[in-house]
């Protein structure tokens, strides 16, 4: 077989984008921890919008994956699922389109140029620590 | 004692700001990156064959090839002689800048002036995930048919080029260049219109013109 002059992945060889999510997390965890004194973290509540693009199990995985041996260790991930909520961009209308990707304005039909009020977040919402 | 805080700290808008990890190398290293997008078979690669052919003595480029399967696409770049790596999505439907992140470490990016990003074929999906590009470039094959900018309006909505590609095939569909042409721009009035032939080269210049506008840019 010839060599080949360049490489090739599969997106399993790749960290996944739900790893580097989750260690942002932990990064985010770490500076609340000290800024709340916090000793153990028994939970954190994570939003995870339809349009942020994160699959929950997934960010699940991840976390399970990172945190055992480490300073969360034992602690539980609680993911909760955001909907999408729009504005029609033509009549203001305020709905909550069926799929993410095409969403007519059921007053207007409009399809295009609405405003995202929710669904696009991917945030700590709380945690829930030890603090003695 | 146990007690609740709320914190509500944006994690990321994830893809985001891996985009902008990109970005910050891309800029650092003077780099000219382009998101190439189209449906399958519109000839992003064939049209990258041209370029990294014709251009080679003017730059150093390389290429991020994105494929549900196969390294064929990165094997036909290769061949050029220009970086080239692929990726596999298996499956997937879009590149993501955590894929590009991962995959440029296969490349020499000191040895990197334009990097051109060929998505998976898919007018949709790439639309809605940055993959730390300066550019967003579309393109739309002739036998596909006028009407695609108005069928898929987000992807011509955002990219700054429409490269209007197989236009040899002109005489022989019924495609209204003007149709197309202004669709894509009540989307966008600033797209750009490039008509090309990747298997000709007629009006490759054009391209390679814009090519060198922006990468100068970035300088």
């Amino acid at each position: 077989m010839p060599s080949c002059p360049h490489r090739v992945y599969g997106v399993s060889d790749l960290s996944m984008h739900e790893m580097s999510i989750v260690q942002s997390i932990l990064g985010i965890l770490r500076e609340e921890m000290i800024k709340h004194d916090g000793h153990r973290l028994k939970k954190v509540v994570i939003k995870n919008g339809a349009l942020a693009g994160v699959v929950t199990e997934s960010l699940i995985f991840a976390w399970d994956a990172l945190t055992p041996g480490g300073e969360f260790d034992g602690s539980k991930l609680e993911v909760v699922e955001v909907p999408i909520r729009v504005a029609c961009g033509e009549c203001g209308e305020e709905f909550s389109p069926d799929h993410s990707r095409c969403m007519p304005c059921p007053k207007c039909e409009a399809l295009l140029g609405h405003t995202v009020l929710q669904g696009k977040e991917m945030l700590i919402d709380s945690i829930e620590i030890d603090d003695e | 004692m146990s007690k609740e805080v709320t914190i509500i700290r944006n994690v990321l808008e994830a893809n985001d700001r891996l985009a902008d990890e990109l970005r910050a190398t891309f800029k650092a290293k003077k780099i000219l990156c382009l998101n190439l997008m189209s449906s399958p078979g519109a000839g992003k690669t064939s049209v990258l064959e041209r370029t990294l052919t014709d251009l080679r003595d003017e730059f150093r480029m390389a290429v991020v090839e994105g494929d549900l399967q196969t390294d064929n696409d990165a094997r036909r770049v290769a061949a050029t002689g220009a970086q080239a790596v692929q990726i596999n999505t298996e499956g997937g439907c879009h590149l993501d800048s955590g894929m590009v992140l991962d995959a440029i470490k296969a490349l020499d990016m000191d040895e990197v002036d334009i990097l051109f990003v060929e998505n998976v074929g898919n007018l949709v999906c790439p639309a809605e995930f940055e993959v730390g590009e300066d550019y967003k470039v579309t393109l739309l094959s002739v036998a596909e048919g006028d009407d695609k900018p108005e069928k898929y309006p987000l992807m011509f909505h955002i990219s700054s080029v429409m490269l209007l590609n197989k236009v040899d095939l002109l005489p022989y569909v019924d495609f209204d260049l003007e149709k197309a042409a202004g669709h894509a721009r009540k989307l966008n009035k600033d797209i750009e219109v490039i008509t090309v032939s990747a298997r000709t080269g007629e009006n490759m210049n054009a391209w390679y013109d814009w090519l060198r506008a922006r990468r100068a840019e970035k300088l």
